[in-house]
Order: structure tokens, then sequence, then C-alpha cells
């Protein structure tokens, strides 16, 4: 699977279990922490989509702005982790 | 930190940069902040008080270090001279008693040399048995971070504090009727905890820390931010520390100063003016007019906003006049348009740090359960557990519980409107009036929200429950 392949999936996925809007299409870079698109709870649920979807862990320390703010950084630690 | 802290910070500071060898810089640096730390320590009227707490800090560091680091960096030559000059210049300071120099030796007032010989001899035994101990380490690690959240407890349960004081003061053969639990205070203690439970709680999740001696104290009693935050992470600092002098001089001397300069006016000048005026327990009691007292809850708002922010301001600046760039504690928080999002922008290392720890860990496990418990009640429990937390950190006393809960409940009540507009907006299709609030709404929003946030200050600020309740009551007119 690559990197297009999973934000393409990943977006879809958000729009319809946490932002709870299927029209909408979220951007590679739209900003989803820092912006307050995504709140503190459902960043857990975000890491727990990407563990069942693509058998990644996302650690604890690593749900901040600073490890991924978009669709795309979060698509590269997928893909780096994946191997 | 007092003014004449800060001079010397700046000082130190400017010195350090201007050094174009950053190894040695460095340890210039590591050294100064450990006698710094000694400094920042207030004189106690229990004996040694103010030499042992630090040192036993010292020790705590060194026993961190070999837990969390790999053998083929702890075994690096460089750390072998560091943790020997660490443990030199501690020895240098409990020397100052031999040496007839009052006002230098009664700053830290330390004990009989030998004593500092043998907690020395033990921490260094401890040190050698966890390095040795490959994989052993995990039980210590577990050790360390029981004992620091103990000793937090003990810290901020006053009844504990002054237990503790009596203790001291036996084994001193001092007077146990005079103490008091103001006596056992740990400057900076609950910043180098967080630092420290950071990295060993990494460790524990698998992470190593690649960080040698020097780095590592550096790292845990950074001088400008050591007693007031902000929290950094270990990695970010290191980084920071090795590209210290990569930057424009000039750049960073003109910011530094900048953020300084503005720290210094709101710590010395706007807080300090408003706590004049700023409702404290004796006022609350006095005043009655209602009008009044709406001018006290927002006086204390600003000055404590205005006075925790400036000492934030001071670290970053001091930290950048070195080139080091801190993370960022506060952004206009009182502009918030609601309360999670004021919770995103006021102590906001703090807040990540009790999210990394204590949240998500929470959170994760609660939603990864087989029999999922309603996302509302789990976000009632994690919401409302994690800002008592962050309440008991203040004190462990009933009015910063009241203080936590106001904000818990704060949170959820946010977070489930946010969830019923989200549905609102998804039956009747219209997202324009979410993607563009007007301007008034936006307004009442952050009206709304700094009123609420002003007035569980009122809990945090009156120790007394009564005391609180009667000064609700007489905000909103009755009696």
């Amino acid at each position: 699977m690559d990197k297009n392949e999973i934000i393409e999936k990943l977006g879809k996925k958000i729009c319809e279990d946490i932002l709870k809007d299927t029209g909408r299409i979220l951007a590679p870079d739209e900003v989803l922490i820092s912006s307050g698109l995504i709140d503190s709870f459902s960043l857990v649920d975000l890491a727990l989509i990407a563990e069942q979807m693509f058998g990644v862990r996302i650690e604890d320390y690593e749900l901040n702005a600073d490890t991924f703010d978009n669709l795309e950084q979060l698509a590269e630690i997928i893909v780096e982790r994946k191997g | 930190m007092t003014l004449t802290h800060i001079a010397v910070f700046i000082i130190l500071a400017i010195i350090t940069r201007l050094w174009k060898q950053t190894a040695v810089s460095g340890w210039v640096m590591m050294i100064a902040g450990i006698i710094f730390v000694f400094w920042l320590q207030p004189v106690s009227s229990i004996r040694s008080l103010e030499f042992w707490l630090p040192t036993v800090l010292f020790g705590i560091v060194i026993i961190c270090w070999s837990i969390v680091t790999p053998p083929e960096i702890i075994h690096k030559p460089e750390n072998k001279w560091s943790v020997l000059a660490a443990g030199f210049v501690i020895l240098l300071i409990s020397g100052l008693r031999y040496t007839g120099i009052q006002w230098i030796s009664k700053f830290v007032n330390p004990p009989a040399i030998w004593q500092v010989l043998i907690y020395g001899a033990l921490v260094a035994c401890l040190a050698f048995a966890i390095i040795k101990a490959s994989e052993g380490r995990k039980y210590y690690a577990i050790g360390v971070v029981t004992t620091l959240l103990i000793i937090f407890s003990l810290l901020k349960y006053q009844p504990a504090a002054l237990e503790i004081s009596r203790i001291w003061r036996q084994l001193n053969g001092q007077s146990t009727k005079i103490a008091g639990a103001f006596e056992f205070t740990w400057v900076g203690y609950s910043y180098f905890a967080f630092r420290l439970l950071h990295v060993l709680r990494e460790w524990q999740q698998g992470r190593q820390s690649m960080a040698n001696f020097k780095d590592f104290i550096l790292y845990i009693t950074f001088f400008p931010s050591f007693t007031a935050g902000p929290i950094d992470r270990l990695e970010h600092f290191q980084k920071e520390l090795a590209t210290r002098n990569s930057r424009e001089i000039n750049e960073d001397f003109l910011e530094g100063g900048k953020r300084i300069g503005r720290g210094l006016l709101l710590k010395f000048i706007l807080a300090d003016s408003l706590a004049m005026i700023a409702i404290n327990p004796a006022s609350a009691t006095q005043v009655t007019h209602s009008g009044w007292l709406w001018v006290m809850v927002y006086a204390y708002a600003f000055r404590l906003y205005f006075d925790f922010s400036g000492y934030t301001d001071i670290a970053i600046g001091i930290s950048r006049l070195m080139g080091i760039r801190l993370p960022e504690n506060f952004n206009r928080p009182y502009l918030a348009e609601n309360v999670t999002v004021f919770w995103n922008r006021w102590h906001m290392t703090l807040t990540q740090w009790f999210r990394t720890y204590y949240f998500n860990p929470v959170t994760r496990f609660l939603r990864s359960r087989e029999k999922a418990l309603p996302a509302a009640g789990i976000i009632l429990f994690t919401q409302l557990s994690t800002m008592i937390l962050i309440a008991l950190w203040h004190g462990i006393s009933l009015n910063f519980v009241l203080w936590g809960v106001w904000n818990g409940i704060g949170l959820f009540i946010h977070n489930r409107w946010a969830e019923w507009q989200k549905d609102r907006a998804k039956q009747s299709d219209n997202t324009s009036n979410r993607d563009f609030p007007s301007t008034v709404r936006k307004f009442a929003s952050i009206f709304a929200t700094f009123n609420f946030i002003a007035l569980g200050w009122i809990w945090f600020a009156i120790p007394d429950f009564s005391t609180s309740l009667r000064v609700f009551a007489q905000l909103f007119g009755g009696q």
C-alpha cells in the first residue's frame, strides 16, 4: 500500500468516524491537530484507527502536533513503520 | 527567581553564547547549572536542608541516567569525566563549610563532608548495580517512578510536609515544636520530576535515550526553566543544545532580549501591581460589594496569567540568548473561544505532559476494551480525572480538587456541545454557521470562556470552601 492510498483511506475514515461529515474531503496537508479539528480524545481514536487499518502502533507520546499534524505526515509514519 | 537570579543568568547566557567553542561552553553551562540549583533553593530553618535537597536531586539524576542510557553511551570516556566533574562541584560546595566564608556558605549551609562522601558512595554503588543489571533495570525504573510520585504527594500534602519537617528537625537535634509545612520546600521539584518521569516512562515504552551525562543533567536542571518550566522533551532539548551556535547570534540576542523585556514587564510590573487588587483569602472576606468582587476576580485572572507567562518569557528569553529555543507555554489563552481551546493554550507543556502520560494511555485502554464503554462516559472520566490530577499537582486540598472538577466539567460540556453541533450540521447539511462564525458570536464565545475560567480561579485562590461559596453568591447579587 503506497502513501497516497493510505492518505485516501485515512481521510475517508476520519471524515466518517471522527468528523462525522461524509461529504467532506480532507486535503493531505490540511492541519488536523493544532487547528483543533481533531481534539485530544479523537486523537487517541485516530491512533486506534491507524492500528486497526494498517497494523502500525502510534505511541502515546507521539500523539501531538510535533509528530504529525496532517494526513501526509501521518501516512509517512505509517509507511516507514510498515517497512 | 529574583531579579538578581535573572541578572546573573543573563550574564552567564551571554558568556556561554559568545564562547565560540561549543564543548567548553557546554562544560560551563553544566557546572554553572549545578551551582545555580543550590543557589535557587531558599535558605531553610531546617539545618542543611538547602544543601541536601539539590544533592539528592543530583543523585536521582545519576540513577535515572544509568537506567535509561544504553551501555555503549554510558561507557564513553567523556561521561566518566562529566560525572566526576559534577561530583567534584558538589564536594566543593560542601567544602564551603570549612572555608570560613560565611556570606557564601550560609546560602547552602553544608553538613559535615563525611556525610556527603557517604551519600556519594551510596549513589555510586547504586548506579553501578543498575548498569550491571541490564534486565533488572526495569525494576529500578519502577522504583524511581514510584519514589518520584511519593515525594510529589508528600510535598503537595501539607500535613505530610509538616511531619517530614518534624522528623528532619528531630534528626538534626532541632526543636520540633516550631516545625512548619513550608519549611520543607523543594524548589523546582515539580519540573525536574516531570522531566525525569518523561524520560523514564518513554524508556519503559521502549524508547532509548541517547543523551550523554552532560546533556542529560543540563536537560533536567536547565537553569532558565528550572523553577517554572516550560517542560521540554529530551530529544528536542538535545537537538537545540547541539545546534545552539548554528544560528545568527544577533537574531538570538534580539529575540531573547525582547522576550526577557516582555517577561520583566509582565511579571514585575503588571502582575505585581495587579496583586494589590487581586482576590485573596483575606480580601475575599472583607469585600462585599458585587462590583468590586468582579474587579478583584478579573484582576486575579490577569495577575496569574501575567505572572506565569512573564516567568515563561524570561526563561525562553534567557535560553534564546544561549541559542536554545524552549517550547512555548502560553498562546493568548484568554482569547480562546471555548474551554478546550483555553486548555490547549494555557501552560501548554504541562497539559501536553498530562495528555501524554495519563490521558492518552487511559483513553486508549478504555477505547480498546472488548466491551467498549460509551464514548461520552469515557470522555467524562478521562477529562475529569486529568483535570483533577493537574489540580492536585498544585496542592492536595479540597479547593484545588474543586478547581479541577470545575474545569473538567467545563471541558466535558464543551465536548458534548461540539458533538451536538456536528450532528446538527450533518442533519441540516448547513456548515456555513460553523465555518464562518459571526464576529458577535466570536466575541460572545471569548467573553463566556474567559468568565468561566476567571470564576474557576476563585476555587484556586481561596482555600476555604465556605468563603468561596460566599464570593460566588455575592458576585451574583446574593449575600
